[in-house]
């Protein structure tokens, strides 16, 4: 089974980066588009005591579960089962697709519509279904537009907004028969609808994601403002849920308090229009609904960032995607440079785990440790410090590299005795005078041309007098205040 | 509720059924879904109007009739359990007298709310509802008529569930329940 979306995100990050920053079109978009989410997110929240007081709320929420994760997955499972929902664990995603196609080859089905699910292209089940001959079709209009086209969402909340309403109206003349181009959006959305209508009615199996899973009734907490998630998990005579284990909460009511961040976090709407409790399949004196309901839970690396005190935090997010709302790096190369599923600091910090730390360590440099991110994080994910964290790990040699996948692979010897070499410096007032003295008597030596940095910038050149000489000296206004003094 | 672009109609308990004859003509509908054998189902019929609304009752598993559904029926009515007033969302209870499909796949739908049950927010509604103690196979949360901005961010409605919901808010003590 080939997997399209493990790559190696960090081999050609840079590349994709100056590629994204030229793209002027990409940028004017993405511009817009995060200056109207972060606007739309500001509105939903006029009072700063009531949203400080919700982020506790919300982040004490999510560290619980976290704290008794094992007891609520297990809490969870008996009631999923005792409902009648099937549970299947997978650690994964070679496992998670395995799970999916014997429970297709099990119902013979030809076809699979999906709902929004950040973990199915997490484990690119897309991509192995149809190498197993099915068809497979995205229901989310963002997603449908996606995958028209060929490519893989930019954004988790808004998988197309990378693209502008010309090119959906010339990918849909393109790619619909007997369609023609029109910029009229009602227009282009009456066409998507059309068309995935008789898919509905047609398809074998719904799959979707979770948003939240609750251990104490068993139910699956689903949103969406467009009608093809409950599509996706009531037409069909299956409906296949994928999530990752982190998803669970203990009570329904936490579902409440949560659910007031998450789509004001996100798309800056009060409440998404459908927000669906699934507790069951259909029972015998019900007339619709789907015959079997089935939940695959996902680790793939999920236990890595669980067992480590500091990375669990990690494992709080919503994905509520407001830290790449608010992320200048985001904003100006866009989702797909970062070339894993989750991108933004969400991504940088995810990834890691999924992937191996080796893998990913470049998208960690990818932040001016600005901390908007923290900032607007609905449930408090220190995600600056991890950053940090994670470029420490990936940097650190083997004596003393931790545990984490990956952790050490970026380790240089030249880059390590820059640092050691410098923490030397700072570490003892001797060398550190002696070292200014030598530069400040050394700064015609300084090279004009100082690579990335010049780009922008004048060069660094140390000062003729250093600050230590400059105070040394008897001040004027000193001597003259004693004086009068 | 208005806010999030649906229509709302006062009304009472006995008028309401010739409220919605009278909007479902004006909007063209010519066959309406309702749960079979619910009480509102046969006021509807009974109710004294000169237009040629078809009431459909959902009476049969939607394997029989999946085309139809999703083909020849222009509205779906429902009740509501309860309402929202902090976001203006309305609280569908699924079961067998009123599958979950009529509330989404007909192009319109009808909601009838009880004006005496609203409450302020999901957790108050949850806690006073007992949820925990027991959920339907599916309970869903309405807010508004389906919608996406997955197009440059522009707002459209009418995506993949209704274009248009229309709540009729029922005051008076002898409600509809
Ligand atoms: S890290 Fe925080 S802000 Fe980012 S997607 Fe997750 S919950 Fe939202």
């Amino acid at each position: 089974m080939s997997h399209p979306i493990q790559l190696h995100p960090s081999a050609d990050f840079i590349a994709r980066t100056r590629a994204a920053t030229a793209d002027k079109d990409l940028r004017k978009g993405f511009r817009g588009a995060m200056d109207f989410l972060q606007a739309k997110r500001a509105a939903q929240f006029p009072d700063p005591v009531e949203l400080e007081t919700l982020r506790d709320l919300g982040a004490a929420i999510r560290r619980h579960s976290l704290a008794c994760l094992p007891d609520l997955l297990e809490q969870l499972e008996g009631r999923l089962t005792a409902n009648g929902i099937q549970v299947h664990w997978a650690e994964t995603p070679d496992e998670a697709n395995a799970i999916v196609l014997d429970i297709v080859r099990r119902r013979q089905a030809k076809s699979v519509i999906k709902g929004k699910s950040m973990v199915s292209e997490e484990v690119a089940m897309n991509h192995v279904l149809e190498a197993a001959g099915l068809e497979v079709l995205e229901s989310d209009m963002g997603e449908y537009i996606v995958q028209l086209a060929g490519e893989a969402p930019s954004h988790i909340i808004m998988p197309a907004i990378h693209k502008s309403k010309q090119q959906i109206a010339a990918l849909f003349a393109a790619k619909l028969p007997g369609v023609a181009y029109t910029e009229d959006v009602d227009e282009l959305i009456r066409i998507g609808r059309d068309v995935l209508r008789r898919k509905f009615a047609a398809a074998d199996i719904g799959l979707s994601g979770v948003n939240f899973a609750v251990a104490e009734t068993g139910t699956l907490f689903l949103v969406e403002n467009e009608g093809n998630g409950r599509m996706c998990t009531t037409v069909p005579k299956v409906h296949v849920a994928i999530t990752g284990i982190e998803k669970v909460v203990a009570k329904l009511e936490h579902v409440a308090v949560l659910n007031t961040l998450l789509p004001r976090s996100a798309t800056g709407q009060a409440v998404e229009t459908y927000q669906n409790f699934i507790s069951g399949p259909r029972k015998p004196d019900e007339l619709d609904g789907p015959e079997e309901v089935h939940l695959i839970l996902l680790d793939n690396g999920r236990t890595q960032a669980y067992a480590d005190r500091e990375f669990r935090a990690t494992l709080q997010c919503i994905r509520c995607g407001a830290c790449m709302n608010h992320c200048p790096v985001y904003a100006r190369i866009g989702g797909h440079a970062y070339g894993t599923t989750y991108p933004g600091p969400i991504g940088a910090i995810i990834s890691p785990h999924l992937l191996g730390i080796g893998a990913t360590h470049a998208l960690a440099t990818a932040s001016t440790l600005c901390g908007a991110c923290a900032e607007v994080c609905p449930v408090r994910i220190p995600i600056p410090q991890l950053l940090i964290r994670l470029r420490n790990e990936a940097q650190a040699d083997s004596a003393h590299a931790s545990a984490l996948r990956g952790a050490g692979e970026s380790h240089s010897v030249l880059g390590s005795l820059i640092f050691r070499a410098w923490a030397l410096l700072y570490a003892h007032p001797a060398f550190y005078r002696m070292a200014t003295w030598l530069m400040s008597r050394l700064r015609v030596l300084a090279p004009a041309r100082q690579g990335a940095w010049t780009q922008m910038r004048t060069p660094l050149i140390p000062a003729r007098r250093r600050l230590r000489d400059l105070l040394r000296e008897p001040r004027r206004d000193a001597a003259r205040d004693s004086t009068v003094a | 509720m208005e806010a999030a672009h649906a229509e709302v109609h006062d009304t009472d308990a006995d008028s309401w059924p010739t409220l919605i004859h009278r909007i479902a003509a004006a909007k063209g509908v010519r066959s309406l879904l309702v749960g079979a054998g619910t009480r509102e189902s046969a006021r509807l019929v009974d109710a004294p109007a000169d237009d040629s609304l078809l009431v459909v009752p959902y009476a049969h598993t939607v394997d029989t009739w999946r085309d139809g559904l999703f083909c020849d029926i222009d509205a779906g009515l429902s009740r509501a359990r309860s309402a929202i007033a902090a976001t203006g969302s309305l609280v569908l209870w699924t079961g067998p007298d009123e599958p979950r499909l009529l509330s989404l796949v007909p192009p319109i739908h009808f909601v009838l709310l009880d004006a005496r049950c609203i409450h302020a927010d999901l957790h108050e509604a949850m806690m006073a509802e007992r949820w925990s103690d027991g959920l339907p196979t599916n309970v869903v949360v309405v807010s508004g008529p389906s919608k996406t901005a997955d197009i440059q961010q522009t707002l459209a409605y009418g995506a993949h569930g209704p274009r248009e919901l229309v709540v009729l808010l029922v005051h008076g003590t002898e409600a509809a329940t």
